[in-house]
Protein backbone atom coordinates (compact mmCIF):
# COMPACT_ATOMS: atom_id res chain seq x y z
CA UNK A 1 0.00 0.00 0.00
CA UNK A 2 3.02 2.29 0.05
CA UNK A 3 3.31 2.98 -3.67
CA UNK A 4 0.36 5.27 -3.96
CA UNK A 5 1.54 8.06 -6.19
CA UNK A 6 1.02 6.66 -9.67
CA UNK A 7 -2.35 5.26 -8.68
CA UNK A 8 -3.18 8.39 -6.71
CA UNK A 9 -2.48 10.57 -9.71
CA UNK A 10 -4.78 8.41 -11.80
CA UNK A 11 -7.46 8.62 -9.13
CA UNK A 12 -7.28 12.38 -8.86
CA UNK A 13 -7.24 12.73 -12.64
CA UNK A 14 -10.34 10.61 -13.04
CA UNK A 15 -12.19 12.05 -10.09
CA UNK A 16 -11.25 15.71 -10.50
CA UNK A 17 -11.96 16.10 -14.20
CA UNK A 18 -15.62 15.24 -14.16
CA UNK A 19 -16.25 17.38 -11.08
CA UNK A 20 -16.78 20.47 -13.16
CA UNK A 21 -18.85 18.58 -15.71
CA UNK A 22 -21.23 16.53 -13.59
CA UNK A 23 -21.12 18.19 -10.20
CA UNK A 24 -24.41 16.62 -9.18
CA UNK A 25 -23.07 13.09 -9.62
CA UNK A 26 -19.89 13.42 -7.64
CA UNK A 27 -19.64 13.27 -3.89
CA UNK A 28 -16.71 14.51 -1.78
CA UNK A 29 -15.83 13.86 1.85
CA UNK A 30 -12.78 14.38 3.98
CA UNK A 31 -11.39 14.51 7.47
CA UNK A 32 -8.44 15.98 9.36
CA UNK A 33 -7.54 14.56 12.76
CA UNK A 34 -4.64 15.40 15.02
CA UNK A 35 -4.01 14.17 18.51
CA UNK A 36 -1.54 13.56 21.27
CA UNK A 37 -0.74 10.05 22.42
CA UNK A 38 1.47 8.52 25.05
CA UNK A 39 2.16 4.86 25.74
CA UNK A 40 4.27 4.86 28.88
CA UNK A 41 6.50 1.83 29.43
CA UNK A 42 5.96 0.33 25.99
CA UNK A 43 6.99 0.82 22.37
CA UNK A 44 3.40 0.94 21.13
CA UNK A 45 3.84 4.51 19.81
CA UNK A 46 7.56 5.27 20.21
CA UNK A 47 10.64 3.90 21.91
CA UNK A 48 10.87 6.62 24.56
CA UNK A 49 7.34 6.40 25.95
CA UNK A 50 7.10 10.21 25.78
CA UNK A 51 4.04 12.20 24.69
CA UNK A 52 3.87 12.18 20.91
CA UNK A 53 1.95 13.99 18.19
CA UNK A 54 2.13 10.85 16.04
CA UNK A 55 -1.63 10.59 15.92
CA UNK A 56 -2.38 12.17 12.58
CA UNK A 57 -5.08 10.98 10.17
CA UNK A 58 -6.05 12.85 7.01
CA UNK A 59 -8.37 11.59 4.33
CA UNK A 60 -10.03 12.75 1.15
CA UNK A 61 -12.46 10.62 -0.78
CA UNK A 62 -14.76 10.85 -3.73
CA UNK A 63 -17.49 8.77 -5.32
CA UNK A 64 -18.41 9.38 -8.91
CA UNK A 65 -21.52 8.08 -10.63
CA UNK A 66 -20.51 6.84 -14.09
CA UNK A 67 -23.94 5.36 -14.89
CA UNK A 68 -26.95 4.49 -12.74
CA UNK A 69 -25.40 1.13 -11.79
CA UNK A 70 -21.71 2.06 -12.05
CA UNK A 71 -19.65 4.13 -9.61
CA UNK A 72 -15.97 4.86 -9.12
CA UNK A 73 -14.82 5.40 -5.52
CA UNK A 74 -11.42 6.38 -4.20
CA UNK A 75 -9.79 7.64 -1.04
CA UNK A 76 -6.33 8.96 -0.22
CA UNK A 77 -5.20 8.94 3.39
CA UNK A 78 -2.16 10.21 5.20
CA UNK A 79 -1.46 8.42 8.48
CA UNK A 80 1.14 8.88 11.16
CA UNK A 81 0.78 6.49 14.08
CA UNK A 82 4.38 6.18 15.24
CA UNK A 83 5.33 2.52 15.69
CA UNK A 84 1.73 1.39 15.20
CA UNK A 85 1.87 1.22 11.39
CA UNK A 86 4.00 2.64 8.55
CA UNK A 87 3.47 6.40 8.23
CA UNK A 88 2.84 8.20 4.96
CA UNK A 89 0.39 8.77 2.15
CA UNK A 90 -1.63 5.81 0.92
CA UNK A 91 -4.17 5.06 -1.72
CA UNK A 92 -6.67 3.62 0.72
CA UNK A 93 -9.13 2.39 -1.89
CA UNK A 94 -9.92 2.84 -5.56
CA UNK A 95 -12.55 0.57 -7.04
CA UNK A 96 -15.28 0.21 -9.59
CA UNK A 97 -18.65 -0.50 -8.02
CA UNK A 98 -21.20 -2.34 -10.16
CA UNK A 99 -24.67 -2.50 -8.65
CA UNK A 100 -25.58 -5.64 -10.57
CA UNK A 101 -28.79 -6.81 -8.93
CA UNK A 102 -31.70 -4.66 -7.82
CA UNK A 103 -35.03 -5.93 -6.54
CA UNK A 104 -37.32 -5.03 -3.68
CA UNK A 105 -35.76 -7.59 -1.33
CA UNK A 106 -32.26 -8.22 -2.74
CA UNK A 107 -29.53 -5.81 -3.77
CA UNK A 108 -26.02 -6.84 -4.78
CA UNK A 109 -22.77 -5.06 -5.71
CA UNK A 110 -19.52 -6.19 -7.27
CA UNK A 111 -16.37 -4.22 -6.39
CA UNK A 112 -13.20 -4.38 -8.51
CA UNK A 113 -9.88 -2.72 -7.70
CA UNK A 114 -8.35 -1.78 -4.38
CA UNK A 115 -11.21 -2.68 -2.08
CA UNK A 116 -11.88 -2.16 1.61
CA UNK A 117 -12.30 -4.93 4.14
CA UNK A 118 -16.07 -4.85 4.74
CA UNK A 119 -16.11 -7.97 6.90
CA UNK A 120 -15.45 -6.84 10.47
CA UNK A 121 -17.53 -4.40 12.49
CA UNK A 122 -15.13 -1.45 12.11
CA UNK A 123 -12.67 -2.67 9.46
CA UNK A 124 -13.89 -0.60 6.51
CA UNK A 125 -13.38 2.74 8.25
CA UNK A 126 -10.85 1.99 10.98
CA UNK A 127 -8.85 5.12 10.00
CA UNK A 128 -11.85 7.45 10.02
CA UNK A 129 -11.99 8.85 13.55
CA UNK A 130 -15.73 9.58 13.86
CA UNK A 131 -16.78 6.17 12.54
CA UNK A 132 -14.94 4.13 15.17
CA UNK A 133 -15.83 3.88 18.84
CA UNK A 134 -12.35 4.61 20.23
CA UNK A 135 -9.13 6.29 19.06
CA UNK A 136 -7.21 3.02 19.45
CA UNK A 137 -9.36 0.08 18.46
CA UNK A 138 -9.23 -3.19 20.44
CA UNK A 139 -5.94 -4.78 19.47
CA UNK A 140 -7.21 -8.34 19.84
CA UNK A 141 -9.10 -7.90 16.57
CA UNK A 142 -7.77 -4.64 15.04
CA UNK A 143 -4.06 -5.32 15.59
CA UNK A 144 -2.35 -2.14 14.35
CA UNK A 145 0.76 -3.99 13.12
CA UNK A 146 -1.52 -5.75 10.61
CA UNK A 147 -3.38 -2.53 9.69
CA UNK A 148 -2.08 -2.19 6.13
CA UNK A 149 -2.71 -5.86 5.42
CA UNK A 150 -6.13 -6.06 7.07
CA UNK A 151 -7.61 -2.80 5.84
CA UNK A 152 -8.24 -3.99 2.29
CA UNK A 153 -6.71 -5.67 -0.71
CA UNK A 154 -6.30 -5.50 -4.47
CA UNK A 155 -8.89 -7.80 -5.97
CA UNK A 156 -12.63 -8.21 -6.04
CA UNK A 157 -15.54 -8.34 -3.60
CA UNK A 158 -19.25 -9.00 -3.63
CA UNK A 159 -21.77 -7.58 -1.19
CA UNK A 160 -25.44 -8.60 -1.09
CA UNK A 161 -28.32 -7.42 1.11
CA UNK A 162 -31.49 -9.41 1.51
CA UNK A 163 -34.52 -9.09 3.75
CA UNK A 164 -37.32 -11.51 4.43
CA UNK A 165 -39.58 -12.45 7.34
CA UNK A 166 -36.55 -13.52 9.37
CA UNK A 167 -34.87 -10.12 9.13
CA UNK A 168 -32.05 -8.40 7.24
CA UNK A 169 -29.08 -10.35 5.90
CA UNK A 170 -25.80 -9.01 4.52
CA UNK A 171 -23.31 -11.30 2.80
CA UNK A 172 -19.75 -10.23 1.91
CA UNK A 173 -17.10 -12.11 -0.03
CA UNK A 174 -13.68 -10.89 -1.12
CA UNK A 175 -10.51 -12.24 -2.71
CA UNK A 176 -7.29 -10.34 -3.30
CA UNK A 177 -3.82 -9.60 -2.05
CA UNK A 178 -2.01 -6.63 -0.56
CA UNK A 179 1.41 -5.30 -1.47
CA UNK A 180 3.61 -5.54 1.64
CA UNK A 181 6.05 -2.65 2.11
CA UNK A 182 9.48 -2.99 3.72
CA UNK A 183 8.25 -1.05 6.78
CA UNK A 184 5.25 -3.35 7.06
CA UNK A 185 7.50 -6.43 6.79
CA UNK A 186 9.70 -5.10 9.60
CA UNK A 187 6.64 -4.41 11.76
CA UNK A 188 5.59 -8.02 11.41
CA UNK A 189 8.91 -9.86 11.35
CA UNK A 190 11.39 -7.48 13.00
CA UNK A 191 13.93 -4.96 11.73
CA UNK A 192 16.71 -7.59 11.50
CA UNK A 193 15.26 -8.96 8.25
CA UNK A 194 16.55 -7.98 4.84
CA UNK A 195 14.45 -10.30 2.64
CA UNK A 196 11.08 -9.68 1.01
CA UNK A 197 7.65 -10.57 2.41
CA UNK A 198 4.80 -11.05 -0.04
CA UNK A 199 1.11 -11.72 0.49
CA UNK A 200 -0.10 -14.48 -1.83
CA UNK A 201 -3.81 -14.08 -1.15
CA UNK A 202 -6.43 -12.90 1.30
CA UNK A 203 -9.79 -14.64 1.12
CA UNK A 204 -12.69 -13.62 3.38
CA UNK A 205 -16.41 -14.20 3.68
CA UNK A 206 -18.88 -12.88 6.23
CA UNK A 207 -22.57 -13.06 6.98
CA UNK A 208 -24.55 -10.62 9.10
CA UNK A 209 -28.08 -11.11 10.37
CA UNK A 210 -30.38 -8.64 12.07
CA UNK A 211 -33.59 -10.41 13.13
CA UNK A 212 -36.83 -8.66 12.18
CA UNK A 213 -37.50 -5.66 14.43
CA UNK A 214 -34.66 -6.68 16.71
CA UNK A 215 -32.04 -4.46 18.29
CA UNK A 216 -29.54 -7.33 18.02
CA UNK A 217 -27.34 -8.13 15.05
CA UNK A 218 -25.02 -11.10 14.69
CA UNK A 219 -22.14 -11.78 12.34
CA UNK A 220 -19.69 -14.48 11.38
CA UNK A 221 -16.43 -13.99 9.46
CA UNK A 222 -14.05 -16.51 7.90
CA UNK A 223 -10.58 -15.47 6.79
CA UNK A 224 -7.74 -17.32 5.10
CA UNK A 225 -4.50 -15.68 3.98
CA UNK A 226 -1.04 -16.77 2.95
CA UNK A 227 2.33 -15.02 2.88
CA UNK A 228 5.72 -16.09 1.60
CA UNK A 229 9.12 -14.79 2.64
CA UNK A 230 12.09 -14.74 0.31
CA UNK A 231 15.22 -14.49 2.42
CA UNK A 232 18.27 -12.47 1.41
CA UNK A 233 21.56 -14.34 1.18
CA UNK A 234 23.22 -12.32 3.91
CA UNK A 235 20.65 -12.67 6.68
CA UNK A 236 20.32 -15.33 9.38
CA UNK A 237 16.72 -16.18 8.38
CA UNK A 238 15.35 -18.58 5.78
CA UNK A 239 12.67 -18.69 3.12
CA UNK A 240 9.28 -19.22 4.75
CA UNK A 241 5.55 -19.63 4.28
CA UNK A 242 3.09 -18.09 6.73
CA UNK A 243 -0.59 -18.98 6.75
CA UNK A 244 -3.12 -17.07 8.86
CA UNK A 245 -6.70 -18.33 9.19
CA UNK A 246 -9.35 -16.69 11.34
CA UNK A 247 -12.87 -17.43 12.50
CA UNK A 248 -14.72 -14.49 14.02
CA UNK A 249 -18.09 -14.06 15.66
CA UNK A 250 -19.58 -10.71 16.46
CA UNK A 251 -22.64 -9.27 18.12
CA UNK A 252 -24.15 -5.84 18.47
CA UNK A 253 -27.07 -4.66 20.59
CA UNK A 254 -28.21 -1.10 20.02
CA UNK A 255 -30.62 0.86 22.19
CA UNK A 256 -31.45 4.53 22.21
CA UNK A 257 -28.82 5.41 24.82
CA UNK A 258 -26.77 2.22 25.07
CA UNK A 259 -24.81 0.26 22.53
CA UNK A 260 -23.01 -3.02 23.22
CA UNK A 261 -20.67 -4.71 20.77
CA UNK A 262 -18.32 -7.66 20.86
CA UNK A 263 -16.08 -9.50 18.41
CA UNK A 264 -14.38 -12.80 19.20
CA UNK A 265 -11.70 -14.39 17.08
CA UNK A 266 -9.68 -17.57 16.89
CA UNK A 267 -6.63 -17.34 14.67
CA UNK A 268 -4.44 -20.15 13.41
CA UNK A 269 -0.87 -19.20 12.55
CA UNK A 270 1.23 -21.71 10.64
CA UNK A 271 4.92 -21.01 10.01
CA UNK A 272 7.12 -23.17 7.78
CA UNK A 273 10.75 -22.07 7.66
CA UNK A 274 12.09 -18.63 8.64
CA UNK A 275 13.98 -19.60 11.84
CA UNK A 276 15.39 -22.77 10.19
CA UNK A 277 14.61 -24.53 6.88
CA UNK A 278 12.74 -27.35 8.66
CA UNK A 279 11.08 -25.17 11.30
CA UNK A 280 7.34 -25.73 11.65
CA UNK A 281 4.90 -24.06 14.01
CA UNK A 282 1.13 -24.45 14.11
CA UNK A 283 -0.68 -22.62 16.90
CA UNK A 284 -4.09 -21.23 17.69
CA UNK A 285 -4.44 -17.78 19.18
CA UNK A 286 -7.63 -16.35 20.61
CA UNK A 287 -8.96 -12.95 21.45
CA UNK A 288 -11.91 -10.67 21.65
CA UNK A 289 -13.37 -7.57 23.19
CA UNK A 290 -16.56 -6.34 24.77
CA UNK A 291 -17.49 -2.70 24.50
CA UNK A 292 -20.28 -0.64 26.01
CA UNK A 293 -21.13 2.82 24.71
CA UNK A 294 -23.45 5.28 26.39
CA UNK A 295 -24.91 8.16 24.40
CA UNK A 296 -25.48 10.63 27.21
CA UNK A 297 -26.73 13.21 24.72
CA UNK A 298 -26.62 13.79 20.98
CA UNK A 299 -23.17 15.33 21.52
CA UNK A 300 -21.59 13.34 24.34
CA UNK A 301 -20.75 9.63 24.23
CA UNK A 302 -18.87 7.49 26.75
CA UNK A 303 -17.33 4.07 26.26
CA UNK A 304 -15.77 1.29 28.32
CA UNK A 305 -13.97 -1.72 26.89
CA UNK A 306 -12.37 -5.00 27.91
CA UNK A 307 -9.91 -6.51 25.45
CA UNK A 308 -8.06 -9.82 25.62
CA UNK A 309 -5.77 -11.75 23.30
CA UNK A 310 -3.41 -14.65 23.57
CA UNK A 311 -0.94 -15.79 20.89
CA UNK A 312 -1.23 -19.48 21.78
CA UNK A 313 -4.37 -20.76 23.46
CA UNK A 314 -2.36 -23.63 24.98
CA UNK A 315 0.07 -21.17 26.55
CA UNK A 316 -2.16 -18.43 27.95
CA UNK A 317 0.46 -17.02 30.33
CA UNK A 318 3.45 -17.31 27.96
CA UNK A 319 5.42 -19.93 29.93
CA UNK A 320 6.14 -22.09 26.85
CA UNK A 321 7.15 -19.00 24.88
CA UNK A 322 9.63 -18.13 27.60
CA UNK A 323 11.01 -21.69 27.83
CA UNK A 324 11.30 -22.16 24.08
CA UNK A 325 13.32 -18.95 23.77
CA UNK A 326 15.63 -20.02 26.62
CA UNK A 327 14.29 -17.17 28.70
CA UNK A 328 15.01 -14.48 26.08
CA UNK A 329 11.32 -13.62 25.56
CA UNK A 330 9.47 -12.77 28.80
CA UNK A 331 6.22 -14.57 29.54
CA UNK A 332 4.13 -11.38 29.12
CA UNK A 333 4.79 -11.42 25.34
CA UNK A 334 2.41 -14.37 25.12
CA UNK A 335 -0.73 -12.36 25.84
CA UNK A 336 -2.21 -8.86 26.14
CA UNK A 337 -5.27 -7.74 28.07
CA UNK A 338 -6.58 -4.29 28.78
CA UNK A 339 -9.32 -2.16 30.26
CA UNK A 340 -10.11 1.13 28.54
CA UNK A 341 -12.49 4.03 28.93
CA UNK A 342 -13.07 7.35 27.25
CA UNK A 343 -15.46 9.82 25.70
CA UNK A 344 -16.17 11.82 22.57
CA UNK A 345 -17.81 15.21 22.41
CA UNK A 346 -19.21 16.80 19.25
CA UNK A 347 -18.85 20.59 19.28
CA UNK A 348 -20.75 20.55 15.99
CA UNK A 349 -21.60 18.03 13.31
CA UNK A 350 -18.08 18.62 11.90
CA UNK A 351 -15.88 18.88 14.97
CA UNK A 352 -15.26 16.15 17.55
CA UNK A 353 -12.94 15.80 20.53
CA UNK A 354 -12.13 12.30 21.78
CA UNK A 355 -10.02 11.17 24.73
CA UNK A 356 -9.32 7.81 26.34
CA UNK A 357 -7.12 5.80 28.69
CA UNK A 358 -6.07 2.16 28.38
CA UNK A 359 -4.56 0.12 31.22
CA UNK A 360 -2.69 -2.80 29.66
CA UNK A 361 -1.03 -5.97 30.88
CA UNK A 362 1.17 -7.88 28.45
CA UNK A 363 2.99 -7.19 25.19
CA UNK A 364 1.45 -9.81 22.91
CA UNK A 365 0.03 -7.16 20.56
CA UNK A 366 3.14 -5.02 20.27
CA UNK A 367 5.12 -5.10 17.04
CA UNK A 368 7.16 -6.79 15.75
CA UNK A 369 5.23 -10.02 16.02
CA UNK A 370 7.62 -12.80 15.01
CA UNK A 371 10.80 -11.40 16.59
CA UNK A 372 9.59 -9.45 19.67
CA UNK A 373 11.33 -6.26 20.75
CA UNK A 374 12.25 -7.24 24.30
CA UNK A 375 14.53 -4.22 24.76
CA UNK A 376 11.90 -1.50 24.29
CA UNK A 377 8.98 -3.42 25.76
CA UNK A 378 10.52 -4.10 29.16
CA UNK A 379 7.35 -3.68 31.19
CA UNK A 380 4.54 -6.12 31.82
CA UNK A 381 2.10 -3.32 32.71
CA UNK A 382 1.75 -0.13 30.70
CA UNK A 383 -0.75 2.64 30.06
CA UNK A 384 -1.93 4.43 26.97
CA UNK A 385 -3.35 7.97 26.95
CA UNK A 386 -4.75 9.58 23.82
CA UNK A 387 -6.72 12.69 22.86
CA UNK A 388 -7.68 13.65 19.34
CA UNK A 389 -9.49 16.50 17.61
CA UNK A 390 -11.25 15.65 14.35
CA UNK A 391 -12.69 17.92 11.68
CA UNK A 392 -14.74 16.49 8.85
CA UNK A 393 -15.97 18.06 5.66
CA UNK B 1 -66.26 10.60 31.71
CA UNK B 2 -66.95 8.83 28.43
CA UNK B 3 -66.91 12.24 26.66
CA UNK B 4 -63.57 13.06 28.22
CA UNK B 5 -62.10 9.76 27.04
CA UNK B 6 -63.44 10.37 23.53
CA UNK B 7 -61.96 13.88 23.53
CA UNK B 8 -58.59 12.49 24.66
CA UNK B 9 -58.71 9.90 21.86
CA UNK B 10 -59.54 12.55 19.24
CA UNK B 11 -56.77 14.82 20.52
CA UNK B 12 -54.34 11.94 20.53
CA UNK B 13 -55.17 11.05 16.92
CA UNK B 14 -54.97 14.70 15.90
CA UNK B 15 -51.51 15.06 17.46
CA UNK B 16 -50.38 11.82 15.80
CA UNK B 17 -51.56 12.87 12.37
CA UNK B 18 -50.01 16.30 12.84
CA UNK B 19 -46.57 14.90 13.63
CA UNK B 20 -46.37 11.66 11.64
CA UNK B 21 -44.04 11.78 8.65
CA UNK B 22 -45.37 11.29 5.16
CA UNK B 23 -43.04 9.68 2.64
CA UNK B 24 -43.06 11.70 -0.56
CA UNK B 25 -41.51 11.03 -3.98
CA UNK B 26 -41.13 13.00 -7.17
CA UNK B 27 -43.95 12.29 -9.63
CA UNK B 28 -41.53 10.49 -11.96
CA UNK B 29 -41.38 7.54 -9.55
CA UNK B 30 -43.77 4.83 -10.73
CA UNK B 31 -44.63 3.53 -7.26
CA UNK B 32 -47.49 4.25 -4.86
CA UNK B 33 -46.47 2.03 -1.98
CA UNK B 34 -43.36 0.60 -0.33
CA UNK B 35 -42.82 -1.90 2.46
CA UNK B 36 -41.08 -0.78 5.65
CA UNK B 37 -38.12 -2.99 4.73
CA UNK B 38 -37.85 -1.37 1.28
CA UNK B 39 -38.03 2.08 2.83
CA UNK B 40 -35.18 1.13 5.18
CA UNK B 41 -33.12 -0.24 2.27
CA UNK B 42 -33.58 3.03 0.40
CA UNK B 43 -32.79 5.35 3.32
CA UNK B 44 -29.77 3.25 4.35
CA UNK B 45 -28.55 3.72 0.75
CA UNK B 46 -28.50 -0.01 0.00
CA UNK B 47 -31.12 0.19 -2.72
CA UNK B 48 -29.99 2.93 -5.08
CA UNK B 49 -32.26 2.31 -8.07
CA UNK B 50 -36.00 2.26 -8.62
CA UNK B 51 -37.42 -0.90 -10.25
CA UNK B 52 -37.12 0.77 -13.71
CA UNK B 53 -33.36 1.22 -13.19
CA UNK B 54 -33.41 4.98 -12.66
CA UNK B 55 -31.34 6.37 -9.77
CA UNK B 56 -32.87 7.05 -6.37
CA UNK B 57 -32.04 10.43 -4.81
CA UNK B 58 -32.61 10.33 -1.07
CA UNK B 59 -33.28 13.68 0.63
CA UNK B 60 -33.19 14.06 4.42
CA UNK B 61 -33.40 16.85 6.97
CA UNK B 62 -30.46 17.66 9.28
CA UNK B 63 -29.64 15.00 11.89
CA UNK B 64 -30.61 17.26 14.79
CA UNK B 65 -34.04 18.20 13.43
CA UNK B 66 -36.97 16.74 15.33
CA UNK B 67 -38.66 15.79 12.03
CA UNK B 68 -35.64 13.71 10.99
CA UNK B 69 -35.40 12.05 14.40
CA UNK B 70 -39.10 11.21 14.37
CA UNK B 71 -38.92 9.83 10.82
CA UNK B 72 -35.87 7.72 11.68
CA UNK B 73 -37.49 6.21 14.78
CA UNK B 74 -41.05 5.77 13.54
CA UNK B 75 -40.69 4.94 9.85
CA UNK B 76 -37.25 3.33 9.65
CA UNK B 77 -37.22 1.92 13.18
CA UNK B 78 -33.63 3.07 13.55
CA UNK B 79 -32.23 5.43 16.14
CA UNK B 80 -30.85 8.54 14.44
CA UNK B 81 -27.28 7.75 15.53
CA UNK B 82 -27.56 4.33 13.83
CA UNK B 83 -28.58 5.95 10.57
CA UNK B 84 -25.75 8.49 10.78
CA UNK B 85 -23.24 5.72 11.54
CA UNK B 86 -24.42 3.72 8.52
CA UNK B 87 -24.08 6.74 6.20
CA UNK B 88 -20.66 7.66 7.59
CA UNK B 89 -19.36 4.14 7.21
CA UNK B 90 -20.64 3.84 3.65
CA UNK B 91 -19.47 7.24 2.47
CA UNK B 92 -15.98 6.81 3.95
CA UNK B 93 -15.55 3.28 2.61
CA UNK B 94 -16.73 4.34 -0.85
CA UNK B 95 -19.74 2.03 -1.02
CA UNK B 96 -22.45 4.71 -1.10
CA UNK B 97 -22.96 8.44 -1.21
CA UNK B 98 -24.54 10.29 1.68
CA UNK B 99 -28.14 11.38 1.07
CA UNK B 100 -28.80 14.96 0.06
CA UNK B 101 -29.50 17.17 3.03
CA UNK B 102 -32.27 19.76 2.87
CA UNK B 103 -32.09 22.68 5.27
CA UNK B 104 -35.78 22.56 6.21
CA UNK B 105 -39.11 21.17 5.04
CA UNK B 106 -39.62 23.90 2.41
CA UNK B 107 -36.20 23.11 0.93
CA UNK B 108 -37.02 19.40 1.10
CA UNK B 109 -40.21 19.97 -0.94
CA UNK B 110 -38.31 22.09 -3.46
CA UNK B 111 -35.71 19.33 -3.98
CA UNK B 112 -38.43 16.68 -4.29
CA UNK B 113 -40.36 18.80 -6.79
CA UNK B 114 -37.37 19.45 -9.04
CA UNK B 115 -35.46 16.15 -8.89
CA UNK B 116 -36.77 13.14 -10.81
CA UNK B 117 -36.29 9.94 -8.80
CA UNK B 118 -36.12 11.74 -5.45
CA UNK B 119 -37.63 10.52 -2.18
CA UNK B 120 -37.98 12.32 1.14
CA UNK B 121 -40.41 12.92 3.96
CA UNK B 122 -42.48 15.79 5.28
CA UNK B 123 -44.78 16.44 8.16
CA UNK B 124 -48.10 18.11 7.41
CA UNK B 125 -47.99 17.16 3.75
CA UNK B 126 -49.91 19.42 1.40
CA UNK B 127 -50.82 18.10 -2.02
CA UNK B 128 -48.47 19.23 -4.76
CA UNK B 129 -48.76 18.33 -8.47
CA UNK B 130 -45.01 17.65 -8.82
CA UNK B 131 -44.79 15.16 -5.95
CA UNK B 132 -46.88 12.36 -4.52
CA UNK B 133 -47.34 10.53 -1.27
CA UNK B 134 -46.15 6.92 -0.97
CA UNK B 135 -48.01 4.53 1.29
CA UNK B 136 -45.85 2.46 3.67
CA UNK B 137 -47.10 -1.04 4.37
Amino acid sequence: MNKPFNLATALLGILLYPASVVAADIDWNGFIAQGLIQAQDSGFVNSSGDISAELTELGLNSRLRLAPAWHLSGQLVYLDGGNRYPSGLRLDYLFLDWYFYNSSDLQANLYLGRIKNQHWLYSSTRDVPFTRPSIVLPQSVYFDAFRDIAVGSDGMAVQAHHHNNFGDFTFNWSLGNTPVSTEQSELLLGDAISGKLKMNFDHQASLYWQPQLSRFSFGMVLLDSEFSYRAAETEPFFAADFRVSRVMLNMRYQLEKWEFSSELQQERLQIDGFFAPQFHQDQLGQGGYMMAQYHQSARLRWFAMLDYSVANKDDRRGRLLNENSDGAVPTYFGYQQSVAGGFSYDFSSSLRLSAEIHWVEGAGRLSPVILPDVVTNRHKYWQLYAAQLTYRF
Amino acid sequence: MRRLALLALVLCCAVKSATASTVVVNNSVALDKLTSAQLRSIFTMRQIQWPDGSPIYVVVLPDHSTEHQRFSREQLRLFPYQLTNIWDRQSFSGTASRPWQATDQAHMMELLRTTPGSIGYVEQYQADPAVKEVRIE
